[in-house]
């Protein structure tokens, strides 16, 4: 019998969206998950293999894990290591592709962000920096911003997050422990990570130019505004199901 | 005339009594007839798997329809769907479900206690009138305990009527097996946490725990 007290602790980016993306393209890609079974062991799940740990030795594992990522990364540029575990799992696939690292300057109010329709389904929207959702709150609308589910960071809340990352800057500057913003240069107005930084720099001086780390990738992972469109299509459809399952299973239950 | 929430919680009892049907009703739904029911109510009630079908069947008659949005929940490990029936003319609810759960930590899915629990449920329920059945201290004290940490429903009623049936219970490692079915290597520390008596801090002790 199953232990409700489980908690994922990682697992692979599988929305439904990039689900349904693997499909048509025939990708077969292992799932991984890290849950923690409370007063039982932790497990590492790869697709159909379960490897069961101790705490103690989970902790071991990761930090060796982590000592060889590390040392991976630092072949490829000293300045990804300061890259956050969170971002840096997002784009761990394509990491094998990064074949440039360079600090540019850009203009805080040229930068766009990628913001979450449904974190589920895997549906974003670009927006320019000023209308962002993180921008609005630090001037006025907080409430929209404190129900809005982020990627990351599962850890804090919305509110505490913004207030942390203000006070960092407002403390110790940008870029701190190299850690910068980052964009892709196949796009390089758009946020990859480090929107909650933009958006606090934007706040304090709109007018300024900023140091963000570029990284080039010999593979295209531009966010296509074909693709947003087809995945809005999707979205609908997907809402439009659910709904019809609703009202299908109130007649069902009710009518036999 | 129309008849009040309580005569009305009494006439459905009666009927799935007559109907052979085996129920238990949960939490704070065994006080109905001591409570005024002036606003919605909710009946939690656990019916057997095998009488749901029975137990639809008598709530329809009564004019209760199934309400499909409170059941969107994802439920985990065979657990049969809940059912919420809903009486607009009587602003009454029943949420019926047919195990015994809790939810996930994880994303709130609903997971099913141990089998040996369920069993238990039934065959040791205990008759606190001719209509009210509820569950054995035993296994009450096990679901309540439960709720508190997967549910988070550590609200003071839950952690008053842990308390209350845990006076009742001459050893609490007496039932150390049945704990472990649902806490694993928790159980030590759980039966610990229960004798001094700091209820309030179980939540927290349990997400601590890491001797495992």
């Amino acid at each position: 019998m199953s232990n409700p007290g489980v908690i994922t602790l990682a697992k692979s980016n599988n929305n439904i969206l990039s689900k349904i993306k693997d499909r048509i393209l025939f990708k077969k890609n292992i799932n991984i998950k890290i849950e923690d079974n409370i007063g039982e062991s932790i497990h590492l799940h790869l697709d159909d293999i379960r490897i069961d740990f101790t705490i103690n030795e989970f902790e071991n594992f990761s930090s060796q894990i982590n000592f060889i990522f590390k040392d991976y990364l630092n072949k490829i540029s000293p300045l990804l290591i300061s890259l956050p575990n969170s971002f840096l799992s997002q784009i761990a696939r394509n990491i094998i592709y990064i074949n440039d690292v360079n600090i540019i300057n850009k203009k805080i109010s040229d930068l766009n962000v990628i913001e979450n329709i449904d974190l589920n389904f895997g549906l974003i929207r670009i927006n320019k920096i000023k209308n962002s959702i993180i921008v609005l709150a630090l001037c006025k609308n907080k409430q929209d911003f404190y129900s809005y589910r982020q990627n990351d960071d599962r850890f804090t809340d919305n509110a505490d997050r913004i207030e942390k990352i203000n006070m960092s800057i407002v403390k110790n500057n940008y870029p701190f422990n190299n850690e910068y913003i980052v964009v892709f240069s196949n796009q390089s107005n758009l946020i990859r990570d480090g929107q909650h930084r933009a958006s606090v720099l934007y706040k304090l001086n709109p007018n300024a130019t900023i140091p963000v780390l570029s990284l080039s990738f010999s593979t295209d992972l531009s966010v296509k505004r074909l693709n947003l469109i087809y995945s809005r299509m999707l979205y609908l459809c997907y809402y439009l199901i659910k709904k019809y399952k609703l009202i299908l299973s109130f007649f069902k239950n009710n009518l036999q | 005339m129309k008849k009040n929430k309580a005569q009305l919680i009494s006439d459905i009892l009666r009927l799935f009594q007559d109907s052979n049907i085996r129920y238990i009703l949960l939490r704070s739904s065994v006080n109905y007839n001591k409570k005024i029911l002036t606003k919605w109510k909710d009946v939690d009630i656990l019916v057997h798997p095998n009488d749901r079908l029975k137990a639809d069947k008598i709530l329809k008659k009564k004019l209760f329809i199934v309400d499909p949005r409170l059941s969107q929940n994802t439920y985990l490990y065979g657990v049969i769907p809940f059912r919420y029936y809903r009486n607009f003319f009587y602003q009454l609810s029943f949420d019926v479900c047919y195990q015994l759960t809790c939810q996930s930590l994880n994303n709130n899915e609903i997971c099913p206690l141990h089998k040996d629990i369920q069993n238990s449920a039934f065959e040791n329920a205990q008759y606190v009138d001719d209509l009210i059945i509820s569950l054995s201290d035993y296994d009450s004290i096990i679901y309540d305990l439960a709720n508190v940490i997967f549910n988070k429903k550590g609200n003071s009623d839950i952690l008053v009527n842990i308390k209350n049936k845990i006076k009742n219970i001459n050893d609490i490692k007496e039932f150390k097996d049945q704990l472990t079915l649902v806490f694993f290597n928790f159980t030590p520390k759980l039966i610990d946490i229960i004798q001094s008596g700091k209820l309030d801090s179980l939540y927290e002790e349990y997400i601590k725990h890491r001797d495992y």
